[in-house]
């Protein structure tokens, strides 16, 4: 059936680089489009960006014409229609041709997506054709209107289906001027001729002017050359793999050469170790560097997409919304850009739902009327710091707990005792939800809980600051990249044990006088607040072989999202930059372990996931 | 007689359509360019460029304003220019035949299209120059 339907322009093996250009080259443009179309209804005075959007319309027109993909064609033939219209300023930007041109753009992504995908157009675009067309002709009918006005002025206050009726005369009439006029001169060349020597005299005046702007343009112009290539993920993925394994080499290699040092300081050959290993450390780390760097992209191709689903979702609630977006130049690893789009569009989904208020609301309380939300991202040593901040109502603490009591998610006791911060967190519980009434927006089942498992799932940490009335503010903190962690080296029992560095608050010793039971479980004072202590050995093995005669008991202090606790361990090793291994398909998932590294003495260790052994204790 | 074209379109896909369609001709030489800037660097470089096809709209320097150029200039002044276009752009035609382009042909068009709109121009302008 698939095949069938396949255009075959589309699957004509001679066409193949053509069909492969085309769609990585459309694919970039839509991309580009993404982001211009919601800027020009920003800024609809700037002349440039409008042409720039107009040629993009332009070039994918021509190129599918060649391949005879008639919808995709005819649709951005008809956005082309109206943006020309602009761009002759016959019309001025308004919501209503907003609208339509990015519903001529989604169906141009839909096509080149079934394009791509099945080599077929089987998509309906007729509803999109029509309400283009429309729209031409109510824009064309708007001409006719203004002239009209002199004469008749009722008419043009009548409905618009005597509009419509209007407009289909003028339609009529423009065809003749711009099909037959063209064919008329492509026909006969010496059309061509006559025209030219009539214009011959005009335009040795100008030529004059030109041969300047040859010479500049001759001269300030440097080679352009390619300078980007596209590489398949999978070889990336696979150097990224061969640096791991050469940075457990490295470490090795430190290794050895200590041990080495210690027995043979002073001799020549030790001395030549050292060198070497300190050459091979440094060109390793830069080696790792370049190819972290390779897989890096920017977080733009991710902010791009939120100019158009803030103002989507802001026409759709009645607000009024601008959307600020601040570096988007910052680069992460690619798996984390993939898996960081959905936990920010339910995040941006939410601050527009039920952060920013309504127009009148925001007048009323004397805020001005239309809501800023600001994106924006950072780097913060090897991590990256995003943010979505609204300017909204806030969130009201007691709001939250009176909906987490009488949801039973928590006690009346229990909520007296929360400090602020952690009312607020409760909003990540499972099954929270302030909205009063499920909107189309957000509140679709996906609460802030999975947000924050998945960010959690990619090492990092999630935080929300808000203030009742000013506005909310979410932090989310990533690792640079997933592959490569520094870890804290400790050791329970005679088993070395690896815990991520980034979710390490702090250390401590603790007098076994000061660990305390509460329902059966070891807790721990520090300062303030009270924390529960985890024992790896019990969540790892189901018992803990309690030494009675150990008085002080070191504590690693843990935390993931708005939580920490201790993990009681016998010593600490050290901090080693730790290349993360699956386990392989034998084990598979073990729970509380995140994966396993080989260290500089070639054992094998175990990584434990803080966020597992967090839930195995609860 | 040996032509050697420059395809001048800020579009890599537009340039391979045209360049392919070339080929079908039995026309092996041609450079590519990816504005009319660019164009005006490599006609430079190379003087054996005897034919040029350009797209209209292009950012930097546009299809017209390349044609102006050429024209202008002093050498290449009567180098064949076949411009490429698309259906209802009847004012940017008109410019483009005001700025002494030799032809123009509209996309989507065949290879024969293209052989007959190149040979029109060998035969008007003498084979060149």
């Amino acid at each position: 059936m698939a095949e069938l339907n396949q255009n075959p322009m589309l699957t004509d093996p001679d066409m193949k680089e053509i069909v492969e250009s085309f769609i990585i080259e459309t694919k970039e443009i839509l991309d580009k489009l993404d982001v211009d179309l919601v800027e020009m209804e920003k800024r609809p005075d700037d002349i440039d960006l409008l042409n720039s959007v107009f040629r993009h319309f332009h070039t994918i027109k021509g190129t599918s014409s060649f391949l005879g993909l008639d919808k995709l064609t005819g649709v951005t033939h008809k956005g082309e229609d109206i943006l020309n219209k602009l761009r002759k300023a016959e019309v001025s930007l308004n919501p209503t041709i907003m609208d339509s041109l990015l519903a001529a753009y989604d169906k141009m992504k839909s096509l080149l997506y079934s394009i791509e995908e099945f080599q077929n157009e089987d998509i309906d675009v007729d509803d999109t054709v029509k309400e283009l067309t429309d729209l031409i002709l109510a824009l064309e009918n708007k001409d006719v209107k203004i002239e009209k006005k002199k004469t008749q002025k009722k008419k043009t206050q009548k409905k618009t289906k005597e509009k419509t009726g209007v407009s289909k005369k003028t339609n009529i009439i423009t065809p003749d001027v711009n099909e037959e006029a063209i064919p008329d001169l492509q026909s006969d060349s010496d059309n061509v001729e006559e025209i030219s020597e009539n214009i011959d005299s005009e335009s040795k005046q100008q030529s004059e002017d030109n041969a300047v702007k040859v010479e500049k343009a001759k001269q300030d112009s440097t080679k352009k050359v390619e300078n980007s290539i596209r590489v398949d993920v999978e070889r990336l993925d696979e150097l990224l793999n061969i640096v791991s394994e050469l940075v457990l080499g490295r470490n090795r290699l430190a290794q050895v050469n200590s041990e080495f040092a210690l027995e043979n300081e002073g001799t020549k050959f030790s001395r030549d170790l050292f060198d070497v290993t300190k050459q091979i450390d440094l060109m390793t780390n830069e080696l790792q560097l370049v190819v972290m760097k390779t897989r890096m992209i920017k977080i733009g191709k991710v902010f791009n997409k939120f100019p158009r689903l803030v103002r989507d979702l802001s026409r759709d609630a009645k607000k009024q919304i601008d959307i600020v977006i601040k570096g988007e130049e910052t680069e992460l690893d690619k798996t984390l850009i993939e898996e960081i789009n959905d936990p920010l569009v339910h995040l941006v989904r939410n601050s527009v739902d039920h952060g920013i208020e309504n127009p009148e609301v925001r007048k009323a309380n004397g805020k001005n009327p239309t809501g800023t939300l600001t994106l924006s991202a950072e780097h913060e040593g090897n991590n990256i710091i995003i943010t979505i901040q609204d300017d909204g109502k806030g969130i009201d603490p007691e709001i939250i707990k009176s909906k987490a009591v009488s949801k039973g998610l928590i006690s009346a006791e229990k909520a007296k005792e929360l400090t602020r911060q952690e009312i607020l967190n409760l909003i990540f519980i499972p099954g929270f939800s302030t909205a009063e009434v499920v909107t189309n927006i957000s509140g679709r089942g996906v609460g802030m809980d999975v947000v924050k498992t998945n960010i959690t799932k990619l090492r990092g940490i999630i935080n929300i600051e808000s203030t009742p009335g000013v506005g909310t503010k979410i932090v989310i903190k990533l690792p640079l990249t997933l592959a490569i962690i520094p870890g804290m080296i400790v050791k329970v029992k005679d088993q070395s044990i690896v815990i991520p560095l980034n979710t390490v608050i702090e250390v401590l010793r603790v007098h076994r006088e000061n660990i305390y039971s509460v329902n059966q479980k070891p807790v721990i004072k520090m300062r303030d607040s009270v924390l529960p202590l985890v024992s790896v050995e019990e969540i790892l093995y189901g018992f803990e072989n309690k030494d009675e005669n150990k008085i002080w008991q070191y504590v690693v202090v843990v935390g993931i999202a708005e939580k920490s606790y201790g993990i009681k361990v016998d010593s600490l090793i050290g901090q080693k930059e730790v290349v993360i291994k699956s386990l392989g398909n034998y084990f598979g998932k073990v729970p509380g372990i995140a994966g396993s590294t080989i260290l500089g003495d070639g054992s094998v260790v175990m990584i434990v996931d803080v966020n597992e052994l967090l839930h195995k204790a609860e | 007689m040996n032509l050697k074209f420059l395809i001048v379109d800020d579009s890599q896909t537009m340039r391979r359509i045209v360049a392919n369609s070339l080929k079908n001709l039995g026309y092996e030489d041609f450079v590519e360019a990816g504005d009319g800037k660019e164009a005006l660097v490599k006609l430079a470089a190379d003087d054996k460029i005897n034919f040029v096809i350009t797209d209209w709209n292009m950012p930097v320097l546009s299809g017209l304003e390349l044609i102006k150029a050429i024209r202008s200039d002093e050498k290449m002044g009567k180098l064949p220019v076949l411009m490429v276009t698309t259906r209802g752009v009847k004012e940017d035609i008109i410019e483009a035949l005001k700025a002494k382009v030799n032809n123009y042909v509209v996309k989507p068009f065949t290879p024969a299209i293209l052989r007959e709109k190149i040979d029109q121009i060998i035969a008007n302008t003498g084979g060149g120059n």
